[in-house]
Formats: C-alpha cells, sequence, structure tokens
C-alpha cells in the first residue's frame, strides 16, 4: 500500500483538496496505522501552533502607541510650518535685496570697507589699480603673498619686502599699458611715505600690508 | 471595540481624526505582534518593533488604496520592516531563554489537570524556540495560517507570493517544524 505523501496530509487538514482526494486520504488513513500517525502528528502539531496565538502584547500598548503617534504627528506639523516660515521669510529677504538700488548697495561695499578699519590702521599703503579682482588675485599668487581680506572692491595683502616690490612693479607695468589717473595717486603716496617705513629684510621677517584698490 | 470597518476607520483617522488610529492598533496589535515576536524571540523587542510597525502604517495610511483588504497591507509593511530590521541588526544574538519570555506568555487555563497545564506551557515554549528557527519562508507562513488562521490567498498577497509557492511552503514548513519538534520528544 503507497502511504499518503505529507503535503497531501497538510492539504487534507486545511480542507482545500477535490471530494476525491478528500475521500481517498479518510478511507486510507482508516486502513493505514503509519498514515493515521502522521495525520494525528501533524494535526497535534497545528493546535499547537494554533495555541500560539494566546501570546498577547500589554493592556496598555495601544494607548501608550497613539500617544506617541501623536506626538510624533504634531512635532513633524510644526516643524512643516517652521520650515515654511524660514523658507518664506528667506525668499522675502533674497527679494528685498535684489530690489534694493545701485547706489544702497555700493554704499554697503563703503561700509564694509570701514568695517575693516583694523586692517586699513595696519596698512602700509593703498595702491589704487585698475586690475580686476581675478588678475590681482593671480598676481599675488605668483608672489607667494598672503591674502588678509578683499572684496570685489580691494584686496589686503601681506608679503615680504621683495614681494611687495615685485607686485608693486607688476602694478606699475599694467597701469602704464592702461592709465588710471588715480594709481598715481597712490604710488605717490606711497613714495611719500616710504622713506618714513622702517627697514625691511627678509633677515627680520618684516611684512608689509597694504591694499590693491581695484577699480 | 469599535464598530467601524477599517476603511472607515482609516478614513477617519486620515480626515484628522488621530484617536481613530486606537481602533485600528487595538484591532491588530496581537497579530502583528505575535508574527514580530515569533522572528525575534524578544518581548520587549517585538513591543517597540510593533509600535514602529504602527507608527509607519499611520504615516502611511494616506498611500492605502484599498484595493486589498487592510490587514494584508499591513502585515506587508510588517514583513518590510522585520526584513529591514534583521538586515539592520544581522549582528545581533537574541537570547532564546529569557525569563520574561517565560513568565509573559499566558495560557489560557482550559484544562482542570494542572501538570497537564505546566507540559502544556513546556511545549509551547519549545513550540516557540522551534517556529523561532525556522527559515523566515517557512516561519512566516506557518504563523500566518497555523497561528493567526489566514486563508491561502490572503497568505499570497501579504507576501507576494504564488498560491501554488504558498501551498509548497506551508507543506514543507510544517514537515520540517514535525520533524524538529518530534526530535524535541513534543510529537
Amino acid at each position: 500500500m503507497n502511504h499518503i505523501p505529507v503535503h497531501k496530509l497538510s492539504e487534507y487538514i486545511d480542507g482545500i483538496l477535490d471530494a476525491q482526494d478528500n475521500d481517498a486520504i479518510t478511507s486510507h488513513v482508516s486502513e493505514c496505522p503509519e498514515c493515521r500517525q502522521n495525520l494525528l502528528q501533524l494535526q497535534k502539531m497545528i493546535a499547537l501552533l494554533s495555541s500560539l496565538k494566546t501570546i498577547s502584547i500589554p493592556a496598555t500598548f495601544a494607548t501608550d502607541t497613539l500617544a506617541r503617534a501623536k506626538k510624533q504627528y504634531y512635532h513633524k506639523r510644526n516643524y512643516r510650518s517652521l520650515r515654511g516660515s524660514v523658507f518664506v521669510a528667506a525668499m522675502m529677504l533674497i527679494a528685498i535685496i535684489t530690489m534694493l538700488p545701485d547706489s544702497i548697495k555700493h554704499d554697503q561695499s563703503k561700509n564694509h570697507i570701514t568695517q575693516n578699519t583694523q586692517n586699513n590702521q595696519r596698512l602700509d599703503c593703498i595702491i589704487p589699480t585698475n586690475m580686476d579682482l581675478n588678475t590681482a588675485m593671480m598676481v599675488i599668487q605668483q608672489h607667494n603673498a598672503r591674502v588678509l581680506d578683499f572684496s570685489n572692491s580691494y584686496v589686503i595683502v601681506e608679503s615680504d619686502v621683495s614681494s611687495f616690490s615685485s607686485i608693486r612693479q607688476i602694478i606699475n607695468n599694467y597701469e602704464s599699458y592702461r592709465p588710471n589717473p588715480l594709481s598715481n595717486v597712490g604710488i605717490t603716496y606711497m613714495q611719500q611715505q616710504e622713506k618714513t617705513y622702517p627697514e625691511l629684510t627678509h633677515a627680520n621677517k618684516k611684512k608689509y600690508i597694504f591694499r590693491l584698490q581695484l577699480r | 471595540m469599535s464598530e467601524y470597518s477599517d476603511n472607515e476607520l482609516i478614513d477617519r483617522v486620515i480626515a484628522g481624526d488621530t484617536d481613530a488610529f486606537a481602533d485600528i492598533i487595538t484591532r491588530y496589535q496581537n497579530k502583528i505582534f505575535r508574527y514580530v515576536y515569533t522572528r525575534v524571540y524578544d518581548y520587549d523587542e517585538a513591543c517597540d518593533m510593533t509600535q514602529d510597525i504602527f507608527l509607519i502604517t499611520m504615516e502611511s495610511l494616506k498611500t492605502f488604496r484599498k484595493e486589498s483588504q487592510f490587514s494584508t497591507w499591513l502585515f506587508s509593511i510588517a514583513v518590510n520592516y522585520c526584513k529591514n530590521h534583521r538586515r539592520k541588526n544581522r549582528h545581533k544574538v537574541y537570547s532564546i531563554h529569557s525569563a520574561q519570555d517565560e513568565t509573559e506568555i499566558q495560557i489560557p487555563d482550559i484544562r482542570q489537570n494542572q501538570e497537564e497545564l505546566v507540559i502544556t506551557n513546556e511545549s509551547l515554549q519549545i513550540m516557540l524556540e522551534e517556529i523561532h528557527k525556522l527559515p523566515d519562508d517557512y516561519r512566516d507562513i506557518l504563523v500566518l495560517r497555523d497561528i493567526e488562521g489566514e486563508s491561502y490567498s490572503a497568505i499570497a498577497q501579504a507576501l507576494h507570493l504564488s498560491l501554488a509557492n504558498v501551498k509548497v511552503r506551508i507543506h514543507r514548513g510544517r514537515e520540517m517544524l514535525k520533524t524538529r519538534l518530534q526530535q524535541r520528544g513534543l510529537l
């Protein structure tokens, strides 16, 4: 006699076999002790499994979870609202700055320069030049000088005496190609003041601090 | 428990009545908890994970399209959450002999003989251990079928499997569990 495979017994227990298969198994297990034993073991196992349904979560779970859900919900809502306000404020600020007349923006850049009075006080000289910011930066980099501060209208530079001379020379050459009435004033001012500067050498590591006043 | 249907409760939650979600939790908390618990076999961790699953569900309620049963959809969230959790904590070793686990399982006192009740409690502990040790594919399906009593088609939907695949896994899972329980002297 062929025994019934376990998967058939499993489907028999679940009642998903057609009537013919179902009857055949019922008839077989009544005569075959081995298959009957298999069937009983499967049924016992399923009964044991279903008794695990008695495992339950603490009674306060629903209220605890709801409290946490509400907290999370309101926190997110407040965050979204705050984020929206910050966005609107930022957009308004950008709009205001964009609409400002150029004269005010110019004043602002002047103010920015005056805010750097500490640097200005330490300046050894001011050199007006027709260079733009990029050109000035390139010259400064080529001479291993250090940029202390800069904006679109000026660059404050610290350099040793030889670099300072070289930079000044390059600016003079540059100005000779592109005459700037202001540049002479600056150089003159520097030349006038130069005598009062202490003698600068590599040995004592003294640095020049000067401002390139850009066009 | 609320007399509202799942979909009515969902509509109320989406409309802003967050308290209605308490009814949804009460309706499904034990079912989800048992599924999670058989996976991690740690009572406290299973509670925390179940809570996370309900929070995720609440946040995602708007995306529920009501094409399937809510319970099926909820279960698929639980399945995905547990899979991700396993991935994140794959180096963590769970204790399978926690004293708390033994005390938390509530066995219904349906038998008069006290000795039999003790045996039943021990049997259930063995059963829990063995089902926890089953491969995920078989454990999930046996929990749904034999503990929760879900239909084959609901299981197929929740686990994204074909009906034929569900049948195969059910009988293989049962066969594997039966062999292990025989080795433990339970059958």
